[in-house]
């Protein structure tokens, strides 16, 4: 792998930060994901804490939602079993 | 004689029953002042002094018994000589000979016990871990009720550092008892009972008070516990296991767990208790059943049969795919009630997140869904709530027939289109968490709304102080429920009074009116205050164990000096200018000392917690990550890799640690206390069952254990989409030849094994017997909690790590500079122009070699050199890793992921280009 000089860092900084001023911050990341591996390996271990950061958060956010679901599930299974109860009384009498 | 004594005749050693005597034979004072010991005898006592001597003989009997069998200790006497009675029954009917005194049994007992080689010397116990922590608490409490000159204090904090074993305690204890105590009355001085005790295999185990207050905390836990009953997490089974719980606590630590476990669910007595809107799910799947016309009466039957033995919520997923299936062949499905809407994807609000159910899966809803629901929810306040389905069509969930994606049900929806939603949702989340008036200014404003309208309402007078016991205090927890209530104040939902905190009414007295949780940058405000508060209220006796470093040894040590300065700069903004006095011993004001001493003694004790955290964090946490997340896992191995444990990975994640350690000490605090449960629970016997289990099925199957939940958490429903999943996943864990020996059909091999051990699980899933299958058990609950808290932490404060930095440096380079919180940026936009300003802000070379030198004037080594006392090895590292001046120092953005990238570039290049500056 070749060894990128800091002028080529710069640059490669620049047209990252132009796309995000612009807005465009999906195509930012991808143009970010295609030359990660030609970074210094300093600067490369930096922008994976952030994006690792970035995942984490997300993981968070499915994490507690996954959460609420199995607590309604749970809540469906205490009141089938409630209804079951019912049943089994209407049964009886 | 005494020795003929004991050997004589084959009864009872042990004294008789004594006569009644209400006084004891007086003893003269030259006897009593030679006596050591005492002997029984024939129905005597008889006294000796220490080389055995006969003294005098005295009858037996209760008097005489209470006073002088066993020994000159009157206090001890009655307690040892039944203890002995007791002994020597049980020696009796053991055949084994007996004892004449307790004192002799003690010996003979400690001599056993020592020979075995089971525990030290009786009288000299060396403390575990725990027990030490636990005597130097009780000790610097001691010492804190002591009126003593401080010097003395810092002495014996000293000690008590050091202590090791209990005749440490005794010696500290004896001189404690020459000082005053600070107060007659004071309760908080006294030293606690140790409650622990040596079992027979070395190790402690804790004393239970006794049976009377145990069995009281465990009437507390059950009251607590039916409490909990219209929680809907506690099914009937749920209960059953707390209960079994319960039941089976023996100690303090059984109990305090199990309080912890129920303190998770119960509510905080300012917020409501939270119930999932239950009637909703019941009846639309009894309706549902009913409204089908395809279908015979005794199907029909069959399916409402199958109801009541839906357990969790997997099988009740599998049941409404089968009602989905039945529902799609219905003539008109548009009109069965909600199950066209449902198909389309109806959203739905589970506790505070919206989520869309289409039958077989469920994700989360995208903005546009969520406004329309909202929308839809507010207009029509009628009684057709969006879970309450009636008897007629369309009244089911209420779908978005605005949104765009529910215009057109049928319609796939694109990978772009499922990312934007993502991004949509993920953007409206962390607005939320982060502030929720920004967030949501809607809410915001109501919420504002009604805090004016309440504290307008409410006469501060009128706070009426509740404080309600609810536990034995075992050294633990808060024993006390404590809390305001208030006449005029609406009742809460369950229509007893509303409780406030001491917060909220606090607030409300200030005039703030807030009867709402503080905003995250409140939080933060307070927390720096009353961290300052803690610093001017500074006692060295609330840090036994801890030794401070002083400024000296912190300015030598990198690592120590950079987490001391973020220290400080997070209790004051002057941090800079008290610093450079307390190195060159200026004029400090009582205050600043204070602070000094507390920021000392704070660093000693937050690195200690950090040293053992970095002790216990493993590459676990990151292969956690990864295994989740196909981003970060090919982004993590970019640089790291499983050949070297993903060390670099990991170690940034300690990093970013320290840094939380000194600059949020309350987020620290929570990463910190889930570490030490985490650790707790998963050495608990029903986690390490099920991690067992789940091992051993892995190793049956031939995949790695990390892939469990990415294995078998899988729509069962689906083989086909599972066993795609399942190939996709086994090929991606291959490499190398492993992909061509895997294209040869390994792979499916591999994935046959893992569909059927799926299936295995999925018929023990409905035959009762699934605990393997459970999504949670309640300790895999309290794990995945605090793995939240770990993982929340992180990801709201990873991204700040120079948030402190540049301050910490200006510290210690005497220059004045407010906290970046303060003065960066507020708002993306704001974060970019700064960057934009940023990026052409460059300085020519004699600017910065001006600066340079300006600021090389600073530099100092471990030991005290300045730049000219320097080699060139230091001062090139100086240059390159300590230097970071003001001009070149971006402010604090808060835009997220691409601000903090686009900072690590321009810190990276600024560093690139210090280095062409001469050192020599």
């Amino acid at each position: 792998m070749t060894t990128l000089s800091p002028q080529e860092i710069g640059a490669i900084y620049e047209k990252a930060n132009a796309l995000m001023v612009a807005g465009k911050s999906e195509d930012a990341r991808a143009y970010l994901m295609e030359q990660l591996p030609q970074l210094p390996e300093d600067l490369r271990n930096k922008i994976v804490v952030e994006l690792l950061n970035e995942a984490v958060q997300e993981e968070l956010h499915e994490l507690q939602t996954i959460d609420d679901i199995q607590e309604e599930g749970m809540a469906a299974a205490e009141l089938l079993e409630e209804l079951k109860k019912k049943k089994e009384k209407e049964a009886t009498t | 004689m005494l020795e003929a004594g004991r050997s004589t005749g084959g009864g009872p050693r042990g004294p008789e029953q004594p006569r009644g005597s209400e006084e004891p034979t007086p003893l003269s004072d030259e006897i009593r002042s030679k006596w050591a010991d005492t002997w029984y005898r024939d129905g005597e006592f008889i006294l000796k002094d220490a080389d055995g001597n006969d003294l005098v003989r005295v009858p037996n009997t209760e008097a005489n018994m209470r006073h002088y069998n066993g020994g000159p200790i009157d206090n001890i006497a009655a307690t040892e000589a039944r203890s002995l009675q007791a002994i020597n029954k049980a020696l009796r009917e053991a055949s084994k000979p007996e004892f004449h005194t307790f004192e002799e049994w003690r010996q003979a007992d400690e001599a056993e016990q020592q020979a075995r080689g089971r525990r030290g010397p009786r009288m000299n116990r060396v403390y575990s871990g725990k027990d030490r922590e636990r005597m130097q608490h009780n000790l610097g409490k001691e010492i804190e009720s002591r009126e003593m000159p401080e010097a003395t204090l810092n002495t014996f904090i000293g000690r008590i550092g050091r202590v090791a074993n209990s005749e440490d305690t005794r010696a500290i204890l004896d001189e404690l008892k020459g000082f005053p105590l600070k107060s007659a009355g004071d309760e908080a001085g006294r030293v606690e009972k140790p409650r622990y005790r040596l079992k027979s295999d070395g190790t402690h185990e804790l004393v239970p008070p006794n049976a009377a207050e145990l069995e009281n905390q465990k009437r507390n836990l059950r009251f607590r516990l039916n409490a909990l009953k219209g929680n809907s997490a506690f099914t009937e089974a749920v209960i059953g296991q707390w209960e079994e719980s319960i039941g089976d606590a023996r100690d303090d630590r059984a109990i305090q767990a199990i309080s912890d476990g129920l303190a998770a669910f119960e509510p905080k007595p300012s917020e409501p208790v939270r119930r999932t809107e239950r009637v909703s799910v019941r009846d639309r799947l009894v309706e549902q059943v009913r409204s089908l016309t395809t279908i015979t009466d005794a199907e029909r039957q069959r399916l409402l049969d199958r109801i009541p033995g839906l357990r969790g919520f997997k099988s009740i997923k599998k049941f409404r795919k089968d009602l989905d299936a039945l529902l799609d062949r219905e003539p008109g499905g548009a009109g069965i009630l909600g199950s066209r809407e449902e198909v389309a994807g109806a959203v739905e609000k589970v506790g505070d997140t919206h989520v869309v159910r289409s039958g077989r899966t469920t994700r989360l809803a995208s903005l546009e869904e969520i406004a329309a629901y909202e929308a839809a929810r507010t207009v029509p306040p009628g009684p057709t709530a969006p879970t309450t389905p009636a008897a007629g069509p369309g009244t089911g969930p209420i779908a978005a027939p605005s949104a765009p994606e529910a215009a057109d049900p049928g319609a796939a929806i694109t990978p772009d289109e499922q990312e934007r939603r993502r991004r949509a949702l993920l953007d409206r989340l962390k607005r939320r968490h982060r502030g929720g008036a920004e967030a949501e200014p809607a809410a915001a404003e109501r919420r504002t709304e009604a805090r004016t309208e309440e504290s307008k309402i409410l006469d501060p007078k009128k706070f009426k102080f509740i404080r309600i016991p609810f536990g034995n205090d075992v050294g633990w927890g808060t024993p006390w429920e404590v809390f305001y209530i208030h006449p005029d104040a609406e009742p809460g939902p369950d229509g007893k009074p509303r409780h406030f905190s001491v917060e909220e009414v606090e607030r409300i007295k200030s005039g703030g009116g807030s009867t709402e949780s503080p905003s995250v940058p409140e939080l933060l405000d307070t927390g720096r205050d009353t961290e300052k508060k803690k610093a001017l209220a500074f006692k060295p006796e609330n840090y036994i164990g801890i030794k401070p470093k002083s400024i000296r040894e912190i300015a030598a040590n990198p690592r120590d000096q950079e987490a001391f300065g973020k220290l400080l700069a997070s209790l004051t903004d002057n941090s800079p200018d008290i610093l450079s006095r307390a190195a060159t011993e200026g004029n400090l004001t009582q205050e600043e000392r204070q602070l000094i001493r507390y920021a000392q003694y704070e660093h000693a004790k937050r690195m200690k917690q950090w040293e053992w955290l970095d002790k216990e964090i493993g590459p676990n946490h990151v292969k956690l990550s990864m295994k989740r997340n196909p981003d970060i896992d090919a982004a993590v191995r970019l640089n790291d890799s499983e050949t070297n444990n993903f060390d670099i990975t990991t170690k940034v994640w300690k990093n970013e640690l320290l840094h939380l350690a000194m600059t949020d000490h309350q987020a620290f605090q929570r990463v910190y206390a889930a570490h030490t449960e985490l650790k707790d629970l998963r050495e608990r016997r029903s986690h390490r069952k099920w991690e067992a289990s789940v091992h051993k099925l892995c190793d049956r199957v031939g995949v790695e254990p990390d892939d469990y939940e990415k294995m078998f958490k899988l729509d069962r429903g689906d083989r086909v989409a599972t066993r795609a999943r399942v190939v996709e996943s086994l090929r991606g864990d291959l490499g190398g030849m492993g992909r061509v020996v895997g294209a040869l059909g390994v792979t499916r091999w591999r994935a046959n094994r893992v569909m059927k051990e799926a299936d295995r699980l999925q018929r023990l899933g409905t035959e009762g017997d699934r605990w393997i299958s459970r999504p949670t058990s309640w300790t895999l609950r309290d794990i995945n909690t605090h793995l939240a808290t770990i993982t929340r932490t992180m990801a709201q404060t990873i991204g700040d790590e120079e948030k402190l930095q540049a301050l910490t440096k200006a510290a210690m380079l005497n220059e004045s500079v407010r906290l970046g919180r303060d003065t960066g940026p507020k708002s993306l936009e704001a974060a970019r122009a700064g960057y934009r300003e940023a990026e052409t802000k460059t300085f020519s070379d004699i600017e910065l070699k001006k600066i340079f030198d300006r600021d090389k004037a600073f530099a100092r080594t471990a030991d005290g050199r300045g730049w000219e006392g320097m080699n060139t090895a230091e001062r090139t590292d100086w240059r390159d890793n300590s230097w970071n001046p003001p001009e070149a120092r971006q402010g604090n953005p808060k835009g997220g992921m691409w601000a903090q990238i686009a900072r690590r570039f321009i810190e990276w290049l600024f560093g690139e280009r210090k280095k062409s500056l001469p050192v020599t």
